[in-house]
């Protein structure tokens, strides 16, 4: 039998990794047909609509708990010896910066002691670029021999949760693969993301600096794909893999291929104008974000302000040489879909008049 | 402090690195692409290793030249865009300062190694039976312990003073600084060899006007584990100059017979069972056709039949080593000696185990085998410092790199074994290692070639012309540092002798078909035709040449005459009883061939004499 077990499945990613799995992703030959003998568990929180993943298969099962109790973590794993664990669950824009720790360190040290006690085979754990928080000079790229250098307080708290994995995998419990994920895109996007877009066309999309920084972007399709291929690579244990797009984009690029696309593609209606903001304006943005942090708060706008003039870049190598990952899905193509999922829901909104 | 733990420096390494390996590495060559990160890992690293008086300048210097960048454009060097940082890198490594060339050619240096050396296999660590036997830690070694005899290095000299010490039924310790790894451990000649069991990771430099860089052995086996196996009997005219010079008694070519008759059974010394490596041939035609004295100079390997010429070094953790352990001898590596006190009749050792406690050895007899530099470091750390480490010589070498229309070089060339005496002992020419990693830096020189070079190198192969030399150098200890200052002083007859020597061979490999010859030095320029190498400097300019070495020897010469021997004919110290040298040290002068022969011969000789045996 193929378990899989995924947490975080209501969110963004875990939902669109339990389609992934439940239906095979074409775009890789290992990956287009899902086993016969497929199941999927998922947890949600309780409260959690599960109803969507219901939907997606009749193989999928859900188990509603948290995983900061270490209860729901062992009903969650329980009888799944030898299944792969897709630990996706986390939180990035909290209300206090306790809840990164709470969550991203405790639930998952819960969720892996109760993994290791169920015999689960494998498991790969969604992390971050935080743990190694920005380039230190423009044309750097991250990569495994990478040092930990976690940006405040999600990445401490994401580090920490690669050491626990680590330190469950050097011990024999289990086998774990850490995931290296910078800012993704993708449908069923948070609203966050289509505020970015509708700053995009309002004009409003901040540019801090040169707007030529680097960002590596990973469309989620492309990431279902390494993390689907690092549960099945038998060498990929204990190792560490950054998944992302190709090759990382500008600022610039970014926000000028989505105006592009909302001109070309999505009724136009752009304002054609950015934001521009001097780099200090991000300097500035860093240390209220320390401040307010340090004060156990987290405020969401200026913590992504704080990193809007950073390059935070990174290289697939590793993953394309060991995993076989062939990210198929480029940033127009990407933002493109990301666009009409708005379109479909019918969250557009109509061109300023 | 770590080199990785300090951030700044990190980032000025890894902005460093990026440069200099960037500029190397053409766009279409995903192997040598960025990230660099494994690079800026092997710098730092290899940082952390340099000798420790050079380590804290070093790291200053970095960040130093990290913060003269915001003078010329306004931000440190790590936060410019890579156009900006290779101008800042261009700027220093053509200033008029010997710091600042210095400085981007020792990052450049490191990062072109480990760039070139990337695709070379890694040998996987393993446990190890024999290792562990080796490493025997505290429980078998107490903090305190005796001895009868100790001995201290295990290189070809302690290791056959060792053996025959043990075989003798006498109670032997010997102690190594490094660790102990099988031969096998890594592929010879390679980066991991190099941060394995080469002292300081391989950067160990003499000081002077123009700095030569050596490497010596640090490991259980010592110089044996690292280097080519090949083998010379000492030149008997050497032997001559040594009796007469310097008084030494029992050293006529009919004494050392016999020591040289042992040790070329013990290690099999034999030529290759099939063809030599087509560089070394090369170089043998070049001097057939200019009527050159050329020959292939017999190693120290065993060969399997049928195996071809892939054998098995004879190194002392294949020979002599096991010899000792089976006689009984007891091994304790990762043991470094600071100080040799006198107590009572005998010797007090005080040492330090690798990341552990103090031990204190008490042994009525001690050998020091440490090589030329450490032996004398420690008699001098000890108070013993009449003679000793004043007298260092080494054999200074210039290297080209040439390249052939055809290709002279493959992953698996194996040792190049050619070597031409004709003007013997001032000067010698011969092929040097020339993975595609050592062939990058043969052309640090020339960034064109350097960019080229992971396509070209299998048609580019090192040479080198190496001197007897009539400089000298000392060994000295400096206050609180643990590592020896060792300086060298180059005359100028021996600049002229390697530019002669360089001219020759550059003549020779013309001879020989090469159709580029890249020189070993700054400034001088490519070389496209035998005519052109007539014009090459009558002298190298000082320090511009990148000289380099790996044999060092006489900084404790042995002999009778007291105003310039520090041991007697048989390597008793002067002034010290029961203390002994037997290693490179001991040799008089240098012997213009490769010394291990001699080095073995000589510790035979002297340990046998000590045993009443000869």
């Amino acid at each position: 039998m193929s378990l899989y077990l995924v947490t975080g499945a209501a969110g963004w990613l875990g939902s669109r990794l339990v389609e992934c799995l439940a239906r095979g992703l074409p775009d890789h030959p290992a990956l287009s047909s899902p086993p016969h003998d497929l199941r999927i568990r998922c947890l949600v929180l309780p409260g959690q609509d599960a109803a969507p993943l219901r939907a997606v298969s009749g193989r999928v099962e859900v188990v509603a708990g948290d995983l900061q109790n270490p209860a729901d973590c062992a009903r969650f794993c329980e009888g799944a010896r030898g299944a792969v664990l897709f630990h996706t669950a986390g939180i990035i824009h909290p209300r206090r910066v306790a809840e990164f720790y709470r969550v991203n360190v405790d639930g998952a040290v819960n969720l892996l002691q109760a993994a290791a006690a169920a015999r689960v085979r494998r498991t790969v754990v969604m992390s971050s670029n935080s743990p190694c928080g920005c380039n230190p000079h423009p044309d750097h790229l991250f990569d495994e021999f990478s040092p930990y250098r976690p940006y405040l307080n999600y990445g401490r708290s994401k580090m920490k949760m690669e050491l626990a994995a680590r330190e469950f995998h050097q011990r024999g419990a289990l086998e774990a693969v850490i995931i290296r994920a910078p800012w993704f895109y993708g449908p069923n996007q948070p609203p966050r993301q289509t505020l970015f877009f509708q700053m995009i066309r309002e004009g409003k999309a901040p540019i801090v600096g040169s707007g030529q920084n680097r960002r590596s972007m990973s469309y989620l399709d492309n990431l279902c794909q390494g993390l689907m291929l690092a549960a099945e690579v038998e060498r990929a244990a204990g190792r560490i893999y950054w998944i992302a797009d190709r090759r990382p984009y500008t600022m610039n690029e970014i926000v000028d291929t989505v105006e592009r696309l909302l001109d070309r593609e999505f009724g136009g209606g752009c304002a054609h104008r950015r934001l521009r903001l001097p780099g200090l304006a991000s300097e500035i943005a860093l240390v209220v974000d320390r401040l307010i942090q340090a004060l156990g708060f987290y405020h969401q706008k200026i913590h992504v302000l704080s990193e809007m003039n950073k390059n935070i870049a990174c290289s697939i190598a590793r993953a394309q040489r060991e995993l076989g990952y062939d990210p198929k899905v480029e940033l127009e193509e990407g933002m493109r879909r990301s666009l009409a999922w708005c379109v479909a829901q019918g969250l557009w909104f109509p061109p300023p008049s | 402090m770590n080199s990785s733990e300090c951030r700044w420096l990190h980032d000025t390494v890894s902005a460093l690195v990026y440069s200099l390996a960037g500029a190397q590495a053409p766009e279409d060559d995903p192997s040598l692409a960025r990230p660099y990160n494994d690079l800026t890992r092997f710098v730092l690293e290899q940082q952390d290793r340099l000798p420790d008086y050079l380590r804290s300048p070093m790291r200053w210097l970095t960040l130093g030249f990290d913060l003269a960048a915001c003078l010329r454009a306004g931000r440190p060097f790590h936060h410019l865009a890579p156009e900006s940082r290779a101008r800042r890198v261009a700027a220093w490594k053509q200033s008029p300062l010997a710091f600042q060339r210095d400085f981007i050619r020792y990052y450049e240096s490191l990062a072109t190694l480990a760039l070139h050396s990337r695709a070379e296999p890694l040998q996987p660590a393993r446990d190890q039976p024999a290792a562990a036997q080796h490493q025997a830690g505290p429980p078998t070694f107490p903090g305190e312990l005796e001895c009868e005899l100790a001995v201290v290095g295990s290189g070809p000299g302690g290791a056959i003073t060792a053996t025959l010490l043990a075989e003798a039924g006498r109670d032997v310790l010997l102690i190594e600084e490094g660790p102990f790894h099988e031969l096998e451990s890594c592929a010879p000649f390679s980066r991991q060899e190099m941060e394995q069991k080469y002292r300081n990771g391989g950067q160990t430099v003499a000081l002077g006007a123009n700095r030569i860089a050596y490497v010596e052995g640090c490991c259980v086996g010592g110089g044996s584990e690292i280097n080519s196996g090949l083998y010379h009997r000492t030149p008997p005219e050497v032997l001559e100059q040594w009796r007469s010079d310097f008084q030494v008694e029992g050293l006529t070519e009919a004494d050392l017979r016999p020591h040289f008759e042992a040790c070329e059974r013990d290690l099999t010394v034999s030529l290759l069972p099939g063809p030599a490596p087509a560089a070394s041939l090369k170089l043998h035609t070049g001097a057939q056709r200019l009527g050159w004295k050329s020959l292939e100079v017999p190693r120290w390997f065993a060969y399997a039949p049928g195996a071809g010429n892939r054998g098995t070094r004879q190194s002392m953790t294949k020979t002599h080593l096991p010899r000792f352990l089976r006689a009984g001898g007891r091994l304790m590596a990762q043991t470094r000696v600071n100080r040799l006190c006198r107590d009572g009749r005998g010797w007090l050792l005080r040492a330090r185990r690798m990341g552990g406690g103090e031990v204190r050895i008490r042994a009525e007899t001690v050998f020091l085998c440490a090589g030329a530099v450490q032996t004398p470091a420690l008699l001098r750390r000890s108070g013993l410092k009449r003679n000793i480490g004043d007298s260092l010589r080494l054999h200074p070498t210039v290297k080209v790199a040439a390249q052939f229309a055809e290709p002279v070089n493959s992953a698996d060339m194996g040792v190049p074994v050619h070597q031409v005496k004709e003007f013997s002992p001032r000067l010698s020419f011969g092929c040097s290692i020339s993975h595609p990693a050592y062939v990058a830096l043969g052309l640090l020189d020339y960034p064109q070639a350097l960019r080229e070079v992971a396509r070209t190198w299998p048609h580019i192969a090192n040479y080198y012309a190496m001197t007897a030399g009539g400089g000298h150098g000392t060994v000295r200890c400096l206050g609180p540092f643990r590592d020896p200052v060792v300086r060298y002083h180059l005359p100028e007859a021996d600049l002229r002798s390697l530019a002669e020597g360089l001219r020759k061979l550059t003549e020779l490999l013309f001879e020989a078909g090469a159709v580029t010859v890249f020189p070993g030095a700054a400034r001088v320029g490519i070389v496209r035709s035998r005519k052109e190498a007539r014009r090459l400097p009558e002298i190298l300019p000082r320090g511009l040449a990148n000289l380099m070495t790996i044999h060092l020897f006489s900084s404790c010469p042995m002999g009778e005459d007291p105003r310039r021997c520090a041991t007697d004919s048989f390597g008793r110290v002067r002034g010290a009883d029961h203390l002994f040298v037997n290693d490179a040290s001991l040799l008089c002068t240098a012997p213009g061939v490769n010394p291990q022969g001699t080095i073995m011969a000589l510790a035979r000789r002297n340990a046998l004499h000590f045993l009443n045996r000869l």
